[in-house]
């Protein structure tokens, strides 16, 4: 890929100080998004998100298994992500592997809180069969398409969009359990449980270029970014989680600065991304 | 000739555009000399263009012109913009930016020689005095040159630095062919300059 | 088990020389340089094509025509249990050969010396026929990056079950066990660029499974050639006269 000359760098430089981008949005502004939901029938929920030239997978498979002894009373969520080489030719063979670990690793810390469980943004105690011996573990597989910046914002929506699509087969306990042995389990085939998902946050990553911020940068602005931050806010206006990457230091009052901007911009992103979903599983129900 | 008037026509690969010896493969063509056939190789519109009156073999060229359009890339003859990215003693290195009007999509070299800086006194030339690392070139394509870079010349009026900033930072202009000058401190630096149309 | 009932049906409803419903779509991914969505029935495959671009690596340059590349990587949820499989697994080298042998054959790649091209292909959702899935898609994928081809190249699987040969086999068709061929053809050349096989056949039968297949990937010629020059009349209608 052909770097940036400098004529292109001063544009997109200048283009965000005067708040005008090199597309034409604003500063605060997200590029249009599309959701489709249910795009992998074999998993339990799936969703596909396009935020301008990026486009990412999320599916989720549920498995039945046991709790971790630690915490009897919850089940386990697990994240991972992928970068197809068809996003980039730098992604062949193990070259995405860096940067899917970050990935995996950030949206780890802004969906599903500490190691504690507490401040997930999935009920985990919801996942329980019977405390201590079965419980369901979700797979949640992110998987990137394509990229054009803005990774993290688009697989934590998808990330949302596939939870709302996931149904969880009723799990009927046999009565009459042993104490000690696994208890036998029926699982439903047309009964399903729906996630309440409004609690899961979504994530707003502000791309410092210069002496301003920007949300939703695309791949060219990111690679003039001084520093990001990643703020996961959930519904209730909650700050979930806070990654900050790239080398250049910031001023704390600057980040507190951030994170309100990323509060504000967040609830109309999840207004959205809320009418988004809703439209994408009222469209699937049709087909 | 004959089938000039449905020359408008898409085409697939693989798709058969004639007989061997009724039509020469152009581009996006190809010819397959086991059954004298001439196939498409590409998707796009498929065009005949009768033979030059001058040349021996009348048959016609047919061509498909594809969609997907590729970056320009710098030919013998084309004239090019270019930025300077290194000075030697014999030589410049330049990174072509746009063939014609149109930029390239990849990273093409050049290198401007000592001997195709100017037309006169071409073994005087300092390469120094001609360019800085930076500048913007406007040069013609010599020749695809070694495997590394195309050749460049600037052996010309209309030909050289069109765009040059000073080590103040400011953009110069132009004072004649061989001078430009900085607009914040009046420094004079030394330049191969380009006559640039519809400049004094 | 049975596989096709007595009114002649198969598990999912379909006649035995029926195809999977098959969907393609050109430009899925942004960035690269052609891409293609390609889907039969439940399988759904993604490919891009970059290039031809100048080769990375210099000792794998060919001076007289392109490198063509191909990987094919498998999303951890295109199987129907969760399995997270390490890059690069000796199944996936093997179809990466396969799709790229198979795509080399058709590129006029001594138009494009020094230079390489490289083919992903990234499978969505695995239903059986992968293979044939990837190799259409790459087929579309390249001929929206405007790479000259001889020909398109499509192809399409068949098998034999219950005495009866099968067109376009799904998973739980391809996991019975029975022969199941996979052909790839340059349909307007009309020869048979591909033909793997597993299992034993007699002749006579294998005659007819692969003239199936043919027929199959005939199909897919004219539909993928429908979706080109459907594609160019929209490409030139929106840059307008």
């Amino acid at each position: 890929m052909v770097g940036l000359s400098v004529g292109e760098k001063h544009f997109i430089q200048g283009g965000i100080a005067q708040d005008l981008r090199t597309d034409g949005r604003r500063r605060l502004t997200y590029r249009p998004f599309n959701v489709e939901t249910g795009v992998i029938p074999q998993a339990n929920g799936s969703a596909r998100v396009r935020l301008g030239g990026t486009d990412v997978i999320a599916s989720v498979k549920a498995e039945l298994g046991k709790p971790s002894p630690s915490q009897p009373d919850k089940g386990k969520v697990n994240i991972y992500v992928d970068c197809s080489p068809t996003a980039a030719p730098m992604f062949e063979g193990r070259g995405g592997e860096e940067l899917s670990t970050e990935l995996s690793g950030a949206l780890q810390h802004c969906l599903l809180g500490g190691k504690s469980g507490a401040g997930a943004g999935i009920d985990l105690s919801s996942l329980v069969v019977v405390e201590g011996k079965v419980c369901w573990d979700l797979y949640i597989d992110g998987l990137v398409v394509s990229s054009d910046g803005n990774l993290l914002d688009a697989l934590g929506a998808a990330i949302k969009a596939a939870l709302t699509n996931t149904g969880i087969p009723k799990v009927e306990v046999a009565v009459g359990a042993s104490g000690d042995g696994l208890p036998e389990v029926d699982i439903s085939d047309d009964e399903y449980l729906q996630f309440d998902t409004s609690g899961v946050p979504v994530i707003v990553t502000l791309t410092k270029v210069g002496r301003h911020y920007i949300v939703d940068a695309t791949l060219e602005e990111e690679s003039q970014m001084s520093s990001a931050v990643s703020v996961s806010v959930s519904g209730q206006g909650r700050i979930c989680g806070l990654i900050k990457r790239g080398g250049a230091g910031l001023d704390p009052s600057v980040i507190l600065d951030m994170i309100s901007v990323a509060k504000h911009v967040s609830e109309q992103l999840m207004n959205k991304l809320d009418s988004e979903i809703s439209a994408a599983e009222a469209c699937e129900e049709e087909s | 000739m004959q089938e000039r008037e449905e020359a408008e026509e898409l085409v697939t690969p693989g798709e058969v555009l004639g007989k061997g010896s009724q039509v020469k493969a152009g581009r996006g063509a190809y010819f397959s000399p086991q059954n004298d056939t001439v196939y498409a190789s590409l998707t796009g519109r498929r065009s005949l263009i009768p033979p030059s009156s001058l040349s021996s073999d009348q048959r016609p060229t047919v061509e498909v012109t594809g969609h997907s359009a590729h970056g320009a890339i710098p030919e013998p003859g084309s004239i090019v913009i270019a930025r300077v990215t290194k000075v030697m003693a014999r030589m410049a290195s330049a990174d072509i930016m746009c063939v014609g009007p149109k930029s390239v999509r990849e990273k093409f070299t050049g290198i401007i020689r000592q001997q195709d800086v100017r037309a006169t006194e071409i073994d005087k030339v300092d390469m120094h005095l001609s360019f800085r690392p930076g500048d913007i070139v406007r040069a013609l394509v010599l020749s695809l040159g070694d495997a590394r870079a195309y050749f460049l010349s600037t052996a010309k009026n209309e030909l050289g630095v069109v765009s040059a900033e000073s080590t103040a930072g400011a953009t110069m202009v132009p004072m004649s062919w061989t001078e430009m000058q900085c607009p914040l401190t009046g420094q004079i630096e030394q330049r191969k300059v380009a006559k640039v149309a519809g400049q004094a | 088990m049975e596989f096709v009932s007595p009114e002649g049906l198969r598990l999912d409803g379909r006649r035995p020389m029926e195809m999977r419903q098959i969907r393609g779509e050109i430009g899925a991914v942004a960035k690269a340089d052609g891409s293609a969505f390609f889907e039969m029935g439940n399988t759904k495959v993604i490919a891009a094509v970059y290039g031809p671009r100048e080769v990375e690596n210099r000792s794998q340059q060919i001076s007289d025509q392109a490198l063509v590349r191909c990987e094919y990587t498998m999303a951890n949820f295109s199987t129907g249990d969760r399995v997270r499989k390490p890059k690069g697994d000796r199944r996936s080298t093997e179809i990466s050969l396969v799709i790229r042998q198979t795509m080399e054959a058709c590129i006029l790649t001594h138009l494009m010396p020094r230079s390489q091209i490289d083919i992903f292909v990234q499978v969505l959702q695995a239903d059986g026929g992968t293979r044939s899935a990837c190799i259409n898609a790459a087929t579309l994928a390249l001929a929206d990056a405007g790479i000259p081809m001889r020909d398109l190249v499509t192809s399409c699987s068949a098998g034999y079950l219950n005495s009866t040969p099968l067109l376009d086999l799904n998973y739980v068709e391809d996991s019975a066990g029975g022969p199941d061929v996979t052909v790839g053809i340059l349909p307007k050349l009309d020869k048979v660029t591909l033909l793997q096989m597993d299992a034993k056949l007699p002749m006579d039968i294998f005659e007819n499974v692969m003239q199936l297949a043919i027929e199959g990937c005939k199909a897919i010629a004219n539909y993928i050639r429908e979706l080109l020059l459907e594609n160019t009349k929209q490409l030139e209608y929106r840059r307008g006269p």
